[in-house]
């Protein structure tokens, strides 16, 4: 009980101060301590939960084998799979470069199975996001309230301004978006729909002859570019939410790793 | 007089040790090093005073999480349809707060499922996780005393791979299809993968990270996201320690420090700007540590 | 009309997913189809114009983090700006912080040897390093003492064997640094461990997921521009043609004379990219009609 509770806490304090006494004070051997012998320490342990990782891995993929569990047929496969890199990565290498470097070399097996499967498993698995991405906006960008449309419209400029399309998109087209906005806003306001149908006819046909008179079709101001509009949600709002969610999570790291180091949070031993 | 001590102890010393920082005596201290020992032993101490006061039998009012309330509720779901919990404790290592704040969060979780009696399955990605995970579980159904429902297959270890292990993980989801899933942790591009395949599967799902840049995706695809510190709050949250709770109002201040010192920031290049001052405070927020060679 | 925009909004997600997967496929597979022209973003113009700022026998270090699953979107960038540094003369050290680094950067560099735009020799115009372990801190040991973690280069050769490493002892010996990230560590570790603390010009190419977090260091003037997913990696790469063919034609010494000059991939694939966003966008469109008429409905 000792070992696993108070002992516990005694390293994760010591070791805890430790690394923060290595950032302020002066002494060479303490940061040489907490700069690579620690890191170095750390990885070796990390090494080993790898070993112990795989051990598990095989464990549970040859139990469902031998015990013909439900879905057991894939998990041939994995160990198939697992003990192939194995071989190659370790047993066996069909090139003349040192071990290690084979790794790397463009005739070694281990390469042409990074390179021909490894490779283009991982780009399958990242390009699923595009197929994520459209189906959740579809569902989430929801006029619902004032926060969810103006979430709406600036997705859709974000993903418009961010793409040669919405370079060509005419200065006319945003416009009618900037008419379109204020006449939602003021729409519960004006009850008779004629009057409201009306004025914002007119209001475009206005805005439209203006700009032309104005030779926007030229030079469009920058306030009527997409890519412009675009560079200015990312350089002033998305900035300013990014830096405040920074401050607020580097602080939630500040207070949670006061609490592990002064051995309050010990929830993680169990306790 | 225990005003007096309460004085002494949190205004007194941090001056003291203040002062022997930027006097440097025998050069003991990184020069350069200023303004990040100040900063936190300002924020350490003032997290220290706001949990002492909380020890003292100060009431101290913590608004109400939505996350926190469904998490009790995805649980009771999932016992009710007589599914399974799916906990995904995130792709870092125990080396990241985040990992650490999901594991303390699992116990918690852990403990739920041990009293309403519903299936626990934990896939982690990094082995070390796991090894804490198991721990976790273990005496969270060890303290419920329901010991003899909880076995070491409940959490194991997937892949290290980022994708290979949302691969995994999917697959789990799609096969299983729990009632209700928790992701809470560090995430990366995987977050709206796992997140849609969970909503896809028709499951409650409750999400917390670090990731400032995951979290659009699960407050999009999820039901209910711990946003940033609300995350790192959690675990003082669901503990309900005073000490815990302490620490967050002692957070809180710190961030208000830190918003008055933005506000000064700001009004000082304002007078910099008409030339009404010309000190740059920017020169203040400089770190310039002195390196050391290494023989 | 409202039975149309009552069945849009109950639409299965596969047909969402078909829709998106032909409007992706299609522009790739006949890309002549739809050219699009490409304006650049601010923040790539001042990437290219800190690069173009740089002279002859600068000393430039790029950091590759990231791995195959985001290779599509950052590898385009590093090609291009390693074609650029290339161009003008400029040394390139190539280190690695993520296990799959050193694939990722080898790759890039059989790109640019196979196009047979330079004549670079490993150990005199470029130097390759391995991976090493250890994240932030190998970046704090590379600000203050590289050749302490550095013992040899990707070849095994001893680095005081390499004229290139002269002068070369920790991160404020290079004139810029330039990291390819796509996750951690990355150019936040690099700002904070690295190029502010030792006021090395720092920019950085990145997933476009990244680039909300890496935002307020480019406003704040600690990253020097950035190179925002795909769409930064093909405004970056259409300026570097540019700039390759105007060197060509100006007889440029470092750029081979029968060197046939291609734009990259990165162009090639944003109309896809362009043509995906206008699908979803007309699906959110179409997503909201739906709901407004069916809230109206009761």
């Amino acid at each position: 009980m000792f070992i696993k509770r108070q002992l516990a806490i005694i390293v994760m304090m010591s070791m805890g101060f430790l690394a923060l006494s290595g950032y302020f004070l002066n002494f060479p051997t303490l940061r040489e301590f907490t700069d690579k012998d620690a890191p170095q320490w750390y990885m070796i342990i990390a090494g080993f939960a790898a070993f112990l990782g795989c051990v598990n891995l095989l464990q549970l993929h040859i139990q469902k084998v031998a015990k013909k569990q439900e879905n057991w047929q894939y998990s041939i496969f994995t160990l198939l799979g697992f003990l192939v890199m194995i071989v190659f990565g370790f047993i066996y290498k069909n090139v003349d470069a040192p071990w290690g470097a084979h790794l790397k070399d463009d005739g070694s097996a281990f390469y042409w199975m990074y390179n021909f499967v490894y490779l283009p498993l991982g780009s399958t698995m990242f390009a699923l996001l595009a197929f994520f991405v459209a189906s959740a906006s579809y569902r989430a960008f929801r006029m619902r309230n004032f926060e969810a449309t103006l979430l709406l419209i600036s997705g859709v400029l974000l993903m418009l301004g961010r793409v040669p399309v919405g370079a060509i998109i005419p200065w006319w087209v945003v416009l009618f978006m900037y008419i379109s906005f204020i006449f939602a806003i003021i729409a519960s306001k004006i009850k008779d729909k004629r009057i409201f149908f009306i004025s914002f006819l007119s209001t475009n046909i206005i805005g439209l002859v203006l700009g032309t008179q104005l030779k926007w079709n030229i030079t469009a101001p920058l306030f009527l570019s997409i890519p412009s509009i675009q560079e200015w949600i990312m350089a002033v709002p998305a900035t300013a939410g990014s830096r405040a969610i920074m401050i607020g999570i580097a602080l939630g790291i500040l207070a949670q790793s006061f609490r592990i180091i002064t051995g309050r949070e010990r929830s993680i031993l169990g306790d | 007089m225990n005003e007096l001590k309460q004085y002494f102890y949190f205004l007194i010393i941090p001056l003291i040790v203040i002062a022997i920082y930027f006097l440097n005596p025998a050069d003991i201290f990184v020069n350069g090093n200023e303004l990040s020992f100040v900063s936190i032993l300002i924020s350490c101490f003032m997290i220290e005073y706001f949990i002492q006061k909380s020890k003292n039998g100060e009431d101290i009012y913590l608004r109400p999480i939505p996350a926190m309330k469904a998490m009790e509720e995805a649980v009771g779901r999932a016992t009710e349809m007589g599914s399974s919990v799916l906990y995904v404790p995130g792709i870092a290592g125990l080396d990241e707060i985040d990992t650490i704040s999901g594991v303390i969060i699992l116990g918690h979780v852990a403990g739920m499922t041990a009293e309403y009696e519903s299936d626990l399955h934990v896939p982690c990605c990094v082995p070390i996780v796991m090894e804490a995970a198991r721990e976790s579980c273990k005496e969270a159904y060890l303290k419920k005393g329901r010991p003899d429902l909880y076995n070491d297959r409940m959490v194991h270890y997937v892949t290290d791979d980022q994708f290979a292990y949302a691969a995994g993980v999917n697959g789990i989801m799609l096969r299983e299809k729990p009632a209700a899933i928790f992701y809470q942790g560090k995430f990366y591009a995987e977050s709206l993968i796992l997140a849609e395949t969970g909503n896809s599967v028709g499951a409650i799902q409750v999400a917390g990270t670090g990731s400032s840049s995951q979290i659009p995706f699960f407050v999009t695809a999820c039901d209910y996201v711990l946003i940033g510190e609300e995350f790192y709050a959690a675990s003082a949250y669901l503990s309900g320690s005073p000490e815990m709770i302490g620490s967050i109002k002692g957070q809180d201040y710190v961030k208000l420090l830190c918003m008055l010192f933005i506000g000064a920031v700001f009004l000082f290049s304002i007078f910099n700007y008409f030339e009404i001052f010309t000190f740059d405070m920017m020169t203040l927020f400089k770190i310039n540590i002195e390196g050391y060679s290494v023989n | 009309m409202k039975r149309f925009f009552t069945i849009v909004g109950t639409i299965d997600r596969r047909i969402i997913f078909l829709l998106i997967g032909l409007s992706v496929l299609i522009p790739l597979i006949k890309p002549n189809w739809l050219e699009l022209p490409i304006k650049i973003d601010n923040n790539t113009q001042i990437v290219y114009d800190s690069i173009s700022g740089l002279q002859e026998g600068d000393k430039v270090l790029l950091s590759f983090e990231y791995g195959a699953s985001t290779k599509p979107e950052v590898h385009p960038m590093a090609v291009a700006l390693l074609k650029h540094l290339f161009a003008k003369g400029i040394k390139v050290y190539i280190v690695s912080l993520w296990p799959e680094g050193p694939i990722m950067a080898k790759l890039a560099m059989d790109e640019i040897i196979a196009s047979d735009l330079f004549n670079i020799e490993d150990g005199k115009d470029y130097i390759m390093f391995d991976y090493k372990v250890g994240g932030s801190i190998v970046i704090k040991n590379i600000s203050d003492d590289f050749r302490g973690i550095y013992k040899q280069d990707y070849n095994r050769i001893p680095i005081e064997q390499l004229q290139i490493m002269e002068g070369v002892y920790s991160v404020e010996d290079f004139d810029f640094v330039f990291d390819f990230s796509a996750g951690v560590p990355g150019n936040a570790e690099w700002v904070q461990y690295a190029c502010d603390p030792k006021d090395v010009p720092l920019s950085s190419g990145c997933t476009s997921i990244m680039v909300t977090d890496a935002i307020p260091y480019v406003e704040s003037g600690q990253l020097k521009g950035i190179l925002a997913g795909m769409p930064g990696a093909a405004e970056y790469e259409k300026m570097v043609y540019d700039y390759l063919t105007n060197e060509l034609t100006n007889n440029n010494e470092y750029i081979n004379e029968n060197a046939s000059i291609t734009k990259g991939k990165a162009f090639s694939r944003m109309s896809a990219q362009s043509v995906a966003h206008l699908v979803m966008v007309i699906f959110i469109l179409l997503g909201n009609l739906s709901y407004y008429y069916q809230r109206k409905r009761g």
